[in-house]
C-alpha cells in the first residue's frame, strides 16, 4: 500500500501532469458553461488526445474534464437562466434571481464552493467505498456477473428514458454494437462482411464522437438556425460589496445545504442511471423542505443554488464507484471513462486493484488535484467565463464539428472511422429527436464484450445447465431485481396510458429532460 | 408522436427479423467453440430488440387508437431538411479531408458552416477558419506525434 502510494504520487505529482489536469478541468468548465455543449461532448473528443498520456495522467485529465464540466454549467444557468446541462436546472431557480437582484458574483461564489465541497466529500467516500466493495467483487464468478451486468442494463433503461422499451432497444442496439469483429473462442470473423478494419471491433470513438457530440451539433444547428446565434447579456451586478461576498448568516445557510445536497448526490451516483438530474432535483427539494424560510427559494436563496451544485458535483466521484468497483458504468460520462481505461489498457472492476493499484492510487491523487483545479479555476476565471457564454455559436459548432473529425481518425482506424462517425452522427441525431436513451446505448456498447465473455464463461462451467442457477443466490437475486425492473416498469407504462392524457398536465419528471451525464 | 412511435417500433422490427434471419447467419462464420456459438450472442440481442420493438409498436398503435396523434411530432419536414444540408455539408467535409488533407479542407469545412449558419463576418470566418486547424497541427504532429489525415 505504502509503495503505491509513493509510486503514484510519484507519478502524479509532476508539472506535465499537473497541467494536463487543471487543463482537463478548465477545459471542461469552459464546455460546461456553453449553452448547450455539456461535458459529455468534451470527454468523448477529448479522449483521443489522451493516448499519448500515461493511462493516469490520461484518466485524471478527463476526470478533470467531468468535474469542470459539472461545475462550469452552472455559469451560464445563473448568468443567463439557460442551464448548461440538464442538472443545472434546479440552479437557475435561484441563481438567475440572484443574478436579476445584482447578486451574480455571490451565486457564482456559492455554486463553486458547493461543487468543490460536493465533489471532495464525494471523493473520500469513492476511496473508502470502492476498494471495500471491490474486495466483496473479486468473490463474484462469471455467473454472477453475468447477472449484475444484466441487471445494470435493464435497470438503467428502466430509469433513463421516457419510455422504457425504447430505453431497453437502444440497449440491446449498444450491445449489438459490440458483436463486429474476430470472435473471443473461434477465432474467425463475426459481423465484419470482409471488412478488415472490424476486425478488431467498431472502433469506440467513432460511436461515442458521432453519437454524442456530432449528433448534439446537428440538433444545435437544427434547433439554432432560427436567426440566434448570441445569448443575450447578462444583467449588470449591483456593484455593492455585500452583494458579492458570502455573509456569516448566509454561511451557516448554506453549509447544510451543501452537506445535504452532497449525501444525496453521493448517494444517487453511486447507483446507475439515475444520473445528476434528478440527484440535484431532490437535494433541492430537500433543502427547501428543510428550511426555516421556505418561501424565499426561487426567489434567490443561496442555499438553493448551494444544494443543487453540491449534489450535481458530488454524482461525478461517486458514479465512478461501480466502474472502478465491479466495472459497471452507470452514466454515459462513466461509460467513456469506461472505454477510456480500456483503450489505455486498463481492466475497471474488482481486479482493477491488484492489477494496477499503483494507477488507482495515481487517479486518486489525481482527482483530489482536480478537485484544488475546480477551486482555483472556478475562483479566479469566474469574469473570464463570464464573458464565454457570450461567444457566438457560429464560432463554437464549426470548430467542434472539425474536432470530431480529428478526434475519430486519430484512434487508428483512418478515414474508415471518420466515416462510422459520421454514420453514428446520423444515428445519433435520431435517437435524440425520437428520445431513444443514449445511457443504455453507450453502456450497452462499452458493457458487450464483458457481458459475452461471463455468459461464454458462465455455460461452460455450467456444462450448459441452467440449474446451476440454483446453487448461486447472489445471481438469483440480481436476476429477480432485473425481472422487478422490467414488470415493474412494464406495469407502471401500461398504467401511464390509463393517466397520459392531453387534456391532463405530466408531472414534472426531470429524467425527461435527457440527462447526458 | 404516437404515429412515430408506431413507424419506429414497426421499422426496427423489420430490421430486428432481418439481423436474425438474414444479416447475423450471413456475417457470421461457424468454427470450433466449447460455450457459445458465435450466432448466438448476436441472436440474442437480436431477438431482445425486435421483442421491445414489437411492445413499443403495440404499445403506441394502443395509444393512437385510444387519444389519436395528440403528441407533438419531433421532426418536421423542416428539420429533415435541416438535417440533410448540414449532413451533407459535414460529409462534404470529410471527403475533402480524405482527398485533399487537414491543411486545405479544414479551414474550408469551418468557413463553410459558419456561413452556413448565417456569419458573415470575414475577418472571424478567416480567424476561425485557420486557427484551430493550426493549432491541430501544431499539437498533433509535434506534441502528440500522431498522424493527421
Amino acid at each position: 500500500m505504502t509503495e503505491h502510494l509513493a509510486t503514484a504520487a510519484g507519478e502524479i505529482f509532476t508539472p506535465i501532469v499537473i497541467a494536463y489536469i487543471v487543463l482537463g478541468v478548465l477545459l471542461g468548465y469552459v464546455v460546461g458553461a456553453l449553452p448547450g455543449m455539456n461535458r459529455v461532448t468534451a470527454i468523448a473528443i477529448a479522449l483521443p488526445f489522451t493516448f499519448t498520456m500515461s493511462p493516469a495522467a490520461a484518466i485524471s485529465f478527463l476526470i478533470g474534464i467531468n468535474k469542470g464540466g459539472a461545475a462550469g454549467s452552472a455559469v451560464s444557468a445563473i448568468l443567463l437562466n439557460i442551464p448548461g446541462e440538464p442538472s443545472s436546472v434546479v440552479t437557475t431557480y435561484d441563481g438567475y434571481p440572484m443574478t436579476q437582484q445584482g447578486k451574480a458574483q455571490k451565486a457564482l461564489k456559492v455554486a463553486i464552493l458547493a461543487s468543490v465541497a460536493g465533489d471532495v466529500i464525494a471523493t473520500i467516500v469513492l476511496i473508502l467505498l470502492a476498494q471495500t466493495i471491490a474486495r466483496f467483487a473479486v468473490g463474484l464468478g462469471p455467473i454472477e456477473l453475468a447477472s449484475i451486468l444484466i441487471f445494470s442494463i435493464t435497470f438503467i433503461a428502466a430509469v433513463s428514458g421516457a419510455s422504457f422499451f425504447k430505453a431497453l432497444i437502444a440497449g440491446f442496439a449498444g450491445l449489438l454494437l459490440s458483436a463486429p469483429g474476430i470472435d473471443m473462442e473461434t477465432g474467425l470473423p463475426r459481423l465484419t462482411f470482409g471488412m478488415v478494419q472490424l476486425y478488431d471491433g467498431i472502433p469506440l470513438l467513432a460511436v461515442a464522437i458521432g453519437t454524442l457530440a456530432l449528433s448534439e451539433i446537428l440538433v444545435q444547428i437544427d434547433e439554432g438556425w432560427r436567426g440566434q446565434h448570441q445569448y443575450p447579456r447578462p444583467p449588470a451586478t449591483s456593484g455593492a460589496a455585500e452583494d458579492s461576498r458570502i455573509t456569516g448568516p448566509e454561511a451557516r445557510r448554506i453549509v447544510p445545504a451543501i452537506l445535504r445536497g452532497s449525501f444525496i448526490g453521493t448517494g444517487i451516483g453511486l447507483l446507475p442511471g439515475l444520473g445528476a438530474t434528478l440527484a440535484s432535483f431532490m437535494a433541492y427539494t430537500w433543502v427547501r423542505g428543510r428550511s426555516k424560510t421556505p418561501e424565499a427559494f426561487g426567489k434567490g436563496a443561496p442555499e438553493g443554488v448551494a444544494a443543487s451544485e453540491a449534489a450535481d458535483n458530488s454524482t461525478v466521484p461517486a458514479s465512478l464507484i461501480p466502474v472502478f468497483a465491479i466495472g459497471v458504468p452507470g452514466s454515459l460520462s462513466t461509460a467513456l471513462l469506461m472505454g477510456a481505461f480500456m483503450l489505455h489498457g486498463l481492466t475497471p472492476g474488482p481486479f482493477l486493484f491488484s492489477q494496477s493499484g499503483d494507477v488507482v492510487y495515481s487517479i486518486y491523487f489525481g482527482m483530489v488535484l482536480a478537485s484544488a483545479g475546480l477551486l482555483l479555476v472556478g475562483l479566479f476565471g469566474q469574469r473570464i467565463f463570464s464573458l464565454i457564454i457570450q461567444v457566438r455559436f457560429t464560432v463554437v459548432l464549426p470548430v467542434i464539428v472539425f474536432l470530431c473529425i480529428i478526434g475519430a481518425y486519430m484512434e487508428g482506424g483512418g478515414m474508415f472511422s471518420v466515416y462510422l462517425m459520421f454514420i453514428f452522427g446520423l444515428v445519433g441525431y435520431f435517437m435524440k429527436k425520437l428520445d431513444f436513451s443514449f445511457v443504455t446505448f453507450v453502456v450497452g456498447y462499452v458493457l458487450g464484450p464483458m457481458m459475452e465473455l461471463t455468459l461464454r464463461q458462465s455455460l461452460i462451467i455450467s456444462d450448459s445447465n441452467p440449474a446451476v442457477l440454483l446453487n448461486r443466490p447472489i445471481a438469483i437475486a440480481f436476476l429477480l431485481l432485473a425481472v422487478i425492473s422490467v414488470w415493474r416498469f412494464v406495469v407502471v407504462g401500461v398504467r401511464s396510458m390509463e393517466l397520459d392524457r392531453p387534456d391532463i398536465a405530466p408531472p414534472q419528471d426531470p429524467r425527461r429532460k435527457g440527462d447526458n451525464s | 408522436m404516437n404515429k412515430v412511435d408506431l413507424i419506429c417500433g414497426a421499422g426496427l422490427s423489420v430490421i430486428g427479423i432481418l439481423l436474425i434471419f438474414i444479416v447475423i447467419p450471413v456475417g457470421t462464420t461457424a468454427g470450433g467453440y466449447f460455450g457459445l456459438a458465435p450466432t448466438v450472442f448476436p441472436t440474442i440481442l437480436a431477438s431482445g430488440l425486435t421483442i421491445c420493438a414489437l411492445a413499443l409498436t403495440a404499445q403506441a398503435w394502443m395509444r393512437l387508437r385510444r387519444e389519436g396523434n395528440i403528441r407533438p411530432v419531433p421532426i418536421r419536414p423542416w428539420n429533415l431538411l435541416m438535417l440533410a444540408a448540414s449532413a451533407s455539408l459535414v460529409l462534404g467535409g470529410i471527403i475533402a479531408i480524405d482527398y485533399l488533407g487537414m491543411i486545405i479542407a479544414g479551414p474550408v469545412l469551418i468557413a463553410a458552416l459558419m456561413l452556413f449558419l448565417g456569419d458573415r463576418n470575414v475577418i472571424r470566418i478567416l480567424l476561425t477558419a485557420t486557427l484551430p486547424v493550426a493549432a491541430i497541427y501544431v499539437l498533433a504532429l509535434h506534441v502528440l506525434r500522431t498522424p493527421l489525415p
